[in-house]
């Protein structure tokens, strides 16, 4: 059973992202509601310490955010989300009793279309995993995955590797594992979203080379073609119609964990 | 009636999940006094049971499934002359459950048996005649050993075998594992008794219609197919086969050693069956044995028991289309590769060449959650045993993918080295696909072969000449009909279910009939054989015996509770059940007790022994209120 | 009868081919397509390193736009998104209430049986193309090339392209390939395997005597014709559809050129 961090942990983790809280404030956000309740536990040395769920760290950054956005506490507490995240340890793959039927076969690799540029199969990710998540080697797998599906199509014992894979891009690795964090298109594919409801396709992003100058109406996009024809200008995606109440239902979106 | 209880711990399997002591205290404080032994049916076991029961008092066992040592507890009681007895399969039924639940289970089935045990009428006794005749479902390696151990013993056999010719899929292995012997020196000489035995009686091209009866005096219908040679006249001389202007021809005699040696004409093919005028095979024939005319046969037979040894095929490998099986040319199985060993055939690659680089592809559809979720275990043997032969044969560079190798008996070890020595290279993946179209353009004209070398650098793919599946086993087609003409129970795959995996692997749940060979699970052919030689020994002991004992007098007809719908005699399985002049008269040598008339009845006027339906509803009641 | 369809971000800039074949397509055929109205980006391959509720919501809002009984997409990534998403929705009730208070904030709201996701392919399959072939077409033979996404892991009519396009005339070479991956997106663009995969593919078509490559997904034939070496026709379905139904190959996004 996992325990969480204890209070100390978490402040000095955000200190060293850059983020000033004292030991009181935490506990009065706690009184408040904001933050969930510690567990208590019983030290060795003797004494009794708090501890408290991991995505506490994650609800605190997004607290102290919004209130540098000059956002009052009760303003805050309403844009949280209401529900406390579910008991469950955010960094478990709900499906890890499938894992264990992993034959460690090698079909994943075999059909895998993109094997070459892998580090490891994906089966040796799901083996390093059922050791637990700390003897995860750092791998470019989940990343690499194209998602074509191939590998749970053939997998014997009908593992949900596409899924797995997918949980070790978004939440199951530790950042000091990861592989590329944000390539430079992800974060125009982002920005063109929020933007414009609607984005460039992703092939062009990686067929072509992009390239946006100016913002706003003086935006202006660039593909960088293969071949003789060189750079060529093309309109930037339109518009959807309610931009604003769109973005706010996409902030509201990215809330729950 | 002063009742007793016994109960076994089944040396921990029942007392791990179930808190015994607390359930002698429960029945302890309503009366009941209460044995525990942690091995009931053990020597020691037998004697405390024995030494506890006193003339007419009841006895209830909690212990295992009553199929497995129901009798023993039942006829240590007899003889102690209690004047009732129950069983509980606390083990079964409660304790392998797992613990939770496990308690107020068990408490409601012997209350409810307690309840029970005051309506206990016993069934009575009777020695039955047995008829001598034995009949052997399946001529492949297990029947014929079977049908030739009890024709020895004097018994009449009658061997019934659904294709032309004897011999199963034996007679189309080349060489053997692990010694690399010549097959057909092994089977033929077996195959060639079958003939000269003159108690065996064989119906090639047979299937059953019907069985009536009960053990020790089955009536069976066997129709037989019309082979359009007259077996008495024909010698076998083959002229008739070099004369059919068809191809593939369509009179055979496929076997390298054919019993009977007598060809078949396969109406499909021939063009007499056709409309069109050929007779060629007629007119070549000096003995006139060739017979157009003739049509199937019925033959009806009295046995006293019947062995089933339908066998087993391989997986039908073509429903996993990836592996391109009927649709690539160098794609075969390994029972393909079989048959062109034995029949001395030119084997080609992809290509159309003799192949340079063969894979023999393990496990194909085997330990699959979509094909065969099972290992049948004997594949590996085989496969590595063709693996070396190719080697041999044709020099060719071998590679067999395989997940865990598995070699029975302490040769497998020394085959394995063997291959090794001889450069069969062993590469540990499973095979992700088989395909014409090549990775690298210069492998044009090869089948391309993608796999993980999961022990070795990950190599990924491979160009071969040819693929050699090799599927895990099946039940053969047809075993499901069997089952359900015999009343066979068989596993979830189809397999038939022995009485006891362990100790009683040939006996069903059906007294007078068994099961020999790979019908009851993958087996090699010694195993097959010894399956079939063990079950032709049960058939010998019970069909040697002019009776035996079973009990009867299950039901009891009253009368004038009846209302005459005769929905008992629709019901009954086993056709026990007659009207007679518009009373029920029930045939006590087909009643196996098993109730279905008594709950079908809906006026009560059927009253089942030992138990009636008050008994029976009175437990339910019991169970349902204590679970 | 109405049809609603979804054409995704790709129709505007690198599939405005596709966009313009099925325009051409429905216009011929009397078919009533119509865009759906406002419809947003379904968040392509980057929704897998987002909060799950973003990808959800992209699709959702989507389905609460489509009024109608059935929704036609037309791009295999965004069909994929949006079937993903429908499943969701339909077996957690958690997330299914958590879209519809994010849905609020637009003022949408999510059917209580949300439409029927249908693709291209299998839509098209209603109509039968041998009855508007243009006497003038001689077909050529063509190889079909599905991809992932109509194929796994929600499957669609695996035999679909081959109805239409022989209806429509064309002899269909049969390939083993046609549900393999093209490579799809794979991050590092320099990378020599999506060009293996591509030639493997075109490969087969070339081997098996194929004249053109008829594919459903706009991502696979920007890969087949960047990577494909040495060059082969690759076209959408839809515009070898629109060729034998005689309209003319300007209005099918087909380059004069060729």
């Amino acid at each position: 059973m996992e325990f969480g961090l204890p209070l100390e942990d978490i402040l000095q983790k955000l200190a060293e992202e850059g983020y000033r809280i004292s030991r009181r404030t935490f506990l009065y956000y706690v009184q408040l509601g904001l933050l969930p309740k510690g567990k208590r536990k019983g030290q060795k040395s003797g004494g009794v310490k708090f501890y408290y769920p991991t995505w506490t760290l994650e609800r605190l950054k997004t607290i102290l955010r919004l209130k540098k956005q000059g956002l009052t506490l009760k303003e805050i507490k309403k844009r949280l989300p209401r529900e406390i995240p579910s008991p469950l340890p955010p960094k478990t793959f709900p499906q890890t009793a499938r894992l264990k039927d992993c034959n460690v076969c090698g079909i994943c690799g075999a059909i895998c279309p993109v094997h070459e540029e892998m580090d490891l199969s994906p089966w040796r990710l799901i083996q390093a995993w059922l050791e637990g998540p700390d003897s995860l080697p750092s791998a470019n797998t989940p990343w690499v995955c194209v998602g074509c599906y191939l590998c749970e199509e053939r997998c014997p014992r009908e593992i949900p590797v596409v899924d797995f894979l997918r949980f070790l891009r978004r939440e199951g690795l530790p950042p000091g594992k990861r592989w590329r964090k944000h390539p430079e298109w992800s974060r125009i594919f982002w920005s063109l979203l929020e933007e414009r409801g609607r984005s460039f396709d992703f092939g062009a992003v990686h067929a072509y080379h992009i390239r946006i100058i100016g913002s706003g109406e003086n935006q202006r996009l660039f593909l960088r073609l293969p071949g003789p024809e060189g750079e060529k200008e093309v309109s930037a995606p339109s518009k959807i119609k309610n931009l604003s109440a769109f973005r706010r239902a996409l902030e509201h979106a990215r809330e729950w964990p | 009636m002063k009742v007793k209880v016994f109960f076994c711990e089944c040396g921990g399997n029942i007392s791990e999940n179930l808190d015994l002591k607390a359930l002698k205290k429960e029945l302890t404080s309503s009366g009941t006094e209460v044995f525990q032994h942690p091995f009931l049916c053990s020597p020691e076991g037998q004697a405390f049971f024995e030494a506890r029961i006193l003339p007419g008092e009841g006895v209830l066992v909690g212990a295992c499934s009553p199929h497995l040592h129901g009798s023993i507890f039942k006829e240590l009681a007899e003889k102690r002359r209690a004047q009732a007895f129950h069983l509980v399969a606390l083990r079964e039924e409660a304790a392998w459950l797992g613990k939770k639940g496990a308690y107020r289970r068990a408490i409601g089935l012997l209350k409810g048996a307690l309840m029970a045990l005051s309506y206990y009428r016993a069934p009575v006794l009777k020695k039955f005649p047995v008829t001598e005749g034995l009949l052997v479902v399946g001529g492949g390696i297990a029947g014929l050993s079977a049908a030739l151990k009890a024709a020895e013993k004097g018994l009449p056999v009658y061997l019934v075998e659904r294709e032309p010719f004897f011999g199963g899929k034996a007679v189309f292995l080349d060489r053997l594992y692990p010694r690399l012997e010549c097959a057909s020196c092994l089977v033929s000489p077996r195959l060639s008794a079958l003939i000269q035995q003159e108690n065996l009686h064989l119906f090639p091209l047979t299937h059953i219609l019907e069985v009536k009866g009960r053990p020790g005096a089955y009536e069976v219908t066997l129709e037989e197919k019309p082979r359009y040679v007259d077996s008495e006249r024909c010698h076998g001389c083959g002229d008739c086969l070099r004369v059919c202007p068809v191809n593939p021809p369509a009179i055979t005699m496929d076997p390298p050693h054919p019993v009977p040696r007598i060809p078949i004409i396969h109406a499909a093919r021939c063009l007499h069956f056709r409309g069109e005028s050929c007779s060629r095979c007629k007119e070549v024939c000096a003995r006139k044995a060739i017979r157009f005319e003739e049509t199937p046969r019925l033959h009806r037979l009295r046995v006293g028991g019947i062995i089933v040894a339908t066998g087993f095929r391989p997986y039908p490998v073509e429903k996993i289309p990836y592996y391109g099986y009927k649709r690539l040319p160098g794609v075969i199985t390994l029972w393909d590769l079989e048959r062109m060993f034995t029949r001395q055939e030119n084997i080609y690659g992809f290509n159309g060449e003799s192949p340079r680089r063969v894979a023999v592809i393990h496990c194909v559809g085997s330990r699959d959650r979509r094909h065969l979720p099972y290992c049948s275990e004997i594949c590996c043997g085989l496969a590595l045993k063709a693996g070396i032969l190719l080697r041999e044969r044709f020099s060719a560079e071998v590679y067999h993918f395989y997940l865990d190798l598995r070699l029975k008996t302490p040769e497998g070890e020394g085959l394995l080295r063997r291959a090794k020595e001889k450069g069969v290279r062993f590469i540990r993946g499973q095979v992700a696909e088989i395909s014409e179209v090549p990775l690298n353009p210069e492998d044009e004209g090869r089948l391309t072969l993608l796999a993980e070398d999961t022990l070795g650098a990950g190599q990924r793919a491979w160009a071969v000449d040819l693929v050699i599946l090799v599927p895990g086993f099946v039940p053969e087609t047809g075993s499901e009909e069997v089952a359900s003409l015999l009343r066979l129970c068989t596993d979830q795959f189809g397999f038939f279910s022995p009485r006891e995996e362990k100790t009683a692997p040939v006996e069903t749940l059906r007294k007078g009939i068994w099961i020999a060979g790979a019908a009851s699970g993958p087996k090699d052919l010694s195993e097959s054989v010894l399956s079939g030689e063990a079950a032709a020994l049960e058939a010998l002991l019970f069909l040697k015996n002019t009776s035996f004992r079973t009990e009867t007098d299950w039901i009891e007809w009253e009368e004038q509770r009846c209302g005459r719908c005769w929905l008992c005699v629709e019901v009954c399985p086993f056709k026990a059940l007659h009207i007679d002049l518009d009373r029920l008269k029930v045939e006590e040598t087909l009643c196996c007790g098993c109730g279905l008339c008594a709950s079908a009845c809906p006026s009560g006027a059927l009253r089942m022994k030992p138990f009636p339906r008050e008994a029976q509803l009175q437990s339910l009641e019991v169970l349902f209120g204590e679970t | 009868m109405k049809v609603l369809y979804y054409p995704g971000c790709s129709s505007e800039h690198l599939a405005r081919d596709f966009y313009l074949s099925i325009e051409a397509l429905a216009s011929f055929l009397a078919l009533e397509l119509e865009p759906l109205p406002d419809w947003n980006c379904c968040g392509a391959r980057e929704i897998e390193e987002a909060p799950e509720g973003v990808g959800l919501f992209l699709a959702s809002r989507n389905l609460a736009l489509a009024s109608g009984k059935e929704l036609l997409v037309t791009c295999s990534l965004c069909f994929h998104n949006l079937k993903r998403a429908q499943n969701i929705l339909r077996e957690n009730p958690i997330w299914r209430s958590r879209m519809a208070e994010v849905l609020k904030d637009e003022g949408l709201e999510l059917s209580p049986d949300l439409p029927r996701i249908l693709s291209l392919t299998e839509f098209l399959t209603r109509i039968d193309f041998s009855r508007f072939r243009s006497p003038h077409f001689r077909g050529f033979p063509v190889a079909v090339y599905y991809g992932c996404f109509l194929s796994r892991p929600y499957p669609t009519d695996l035999q679909a392209l081959e109805k239409v396009l022989s209806a429509a005339g064309y002899p269909v070479i049969p390939t083993t390939l046609k549900t393999h991956c093209c490579g799809g997106h794979l991050p590092r663009t320099d990378s020599p395997v999506i060009k293996n995969l591509c030639r493997r593919l075109l490969f087969e078509a070339r081997q098996k005597n194929a004249s053109g490559l008829a594919v459903a997904c706009p991502v696979c034939k920007l890969n087949l014709e960047i990577y494909g070496d040495p060059p082969f026709p690759v076209r959408y379905f839809t515009q070898y559809l629109g060729l034998a139904l005689g309209i003319s190959p300007s209005w099918l996004g087909i380059p004069e050129e060729e």
